[in-house]
């Protein structure tokens, strides 16, 4: 962006219409863009990924008779992933909200929080299925796949309808029915369908984003 | 096609520019000045003088942030983010839709959408500001044009006025905020004389 400080300029002497609509536009493009939590390319790069573990996870299981469960080396590369995904996204959320406060910061960071709590949850139920003796095939296969994208999901739901985000509550939703498809296709098709529908809400919510973007733009 | 109707706060670059971000962010949350300068590419000097502009003009609110207060931050002011919806809508107006335009006036029969009528409230607003209309007039008016169903009805409102040359302006009037007696243009604080 230029800078258009100069006395003539801030002045508004001359200051042509047009002009004015092209550089509202861009700023205005601009600033949502660096404000952005999520953007686009990023969500849609994240789908991919996920797209792809889960797809590493359906394959390292889909011949498993009885089912074992995915190896360590392909859980290693999916915590890999995970770890990497959650750091481009501190990053992206550091960017976006250096310089930033208010009332709207702080709700973020609240909803970030219940997410995070949220993501306890299926571990937890892992934990208490293997305590009493449940199969591999739901403690490795049905509730790691599946449990997540209802819980957290239904999170990201209820966060997405409390501030009228319709296209997350929209893409949330979807990963809650895909996690609830997920968690009768059986413990290898459990990986297959969640990332079918991880994906889809993920890159939904890109697409959503993107033309929100557009749309949103004042000139 | 004149900028007289355009806010003169806001219808300068900088400031444009400075609004238009600030705009961006949820309402009530403010940015950092640091912030702000990186993101405009401005110098300091610059930066203040428009931020003090528009925070006369009551479109800006500055508070001090960070450890001891040592740093600053603005945010857009409900009065800024109107203004700039409005000043938006005037020049998304002004560019699309050429005056003559309207100078054939539709069948008085023909219904009105809200298009219709808010660029009829702008015109009135701008007569308004050229005193062709008190301000009592300007609210019976404007009651009466939003009310308007037909172009007749619209018409009545205006047909004692001059065509003005921003007669295509459209004005918002959502989220419920009727406010005739606030018109574009620049409004300081009484109290807070300005010398540049």
């Amino acid at each position: 962006m230029n800078d258009t400080s100069d006395d003539a300029a801030t002045a508004g002497g001359g200051f042509d219409p047009h002009e004015a609509a092209r550089l509202l536009g861009q700023a205005d493009r601009e600033a949502r863009r660096s404000f952005s939590l999520h953007p686009p390319l990023s969500l849609a790069a994240g789908a991919a990924v996920t797209l792809v573990a889960y797809g590493v996870l359906w394959l390292s299981t889909r011949d498993q008779h009885p089912y074992t469960g995915p190896s360590l080396g392909v859980i290693a590369l999916v915590y890999a992933v995970v770890a990497v995904s959650i750091a481009v996204s501190a990053k992206v959320y550091q960017r976006a909200t250096a310089g930033v406060s208010g009332p709207a910061t702080t709700q973020r960071k609240v909803e970030g929080a219940a997410i995070l709590v949220s993501w306890l949850g299926s571990p937890i139920i892992q934990g208490a299925l293997q305590h009493y003796g449940a199969s591999n095939a739901i403690v490795y296969g049905v509730i790691p796949a599946a449990a997540p994208l209802i819980i957290v999901g239904s999170t990201v739901v209820a966060v997405g309808a409390g501030k009228a985000d319709w296209p997350q509550f929209g893409a949330a939703l979807a990963v809650v029915i895909a996690g609830m498809v997920a968690a009768f296709a059986g413990p290898s098709g459990a990986w297959a369908v969640a990332g079918i529908g991880l994906f889809i809400g993920v890159a939904g919510y890109a697409a959503a984003t993107a033309w929100q973007q557009r749309a949103a733009s004042r000139i | 096609m004149t900028t007289d109707a355009l806010d003169p706060v806001i219808h300068a670059p900088a400031r444009l520019q400075i609004v238009a971000t600030l705009a961006a962010l949820p309402q009530g949350d403010a940015l950092r000045l640091t912030r702000l300068q990186r993101m405009l590419h401005v110098t300091p000097g610059h930066l203040t003088r428009d931020l003090r502009e528009l925070e006369d003009a009551g479109y800006l609110a500055c508070a001090s942030t960070g450890d001891g207060g040592a740093q600053t931050a603005v945010a857009l002011t409900r009065q800024g983010r109107d203004m700039l919806d409005r000043y938006a809508a005037m020049l998304r107006n002004a560019l699309a839709v050429p005056a003559t335009q309207y100078r054939t006036a539709p069948a008085p029969e023909i219904r009105v959408g809200d298009a219709d009528r808010e660029a009829t409230a702008a015109a009135l607003s701008e007569h308004f500001a050229q005193g062709r209309l008190t301000l009592d007039e300007l609210n019976a008016r404007l009651e009466v044009v939003l009310a308007a169903t037909t172009h007749g009805a619209l018409s009545e409102a205006t047909a004692d006025l001059p065509e003005v040359t921003m007669i295509s302006a459209r004005v918002s009037f959502s989220r419920g905020k009727r406010r005739p007696g606030h018109l574009p243009g620049r409004q300081r604080h009484p109290q807070r004389g300005r010398s540049s």
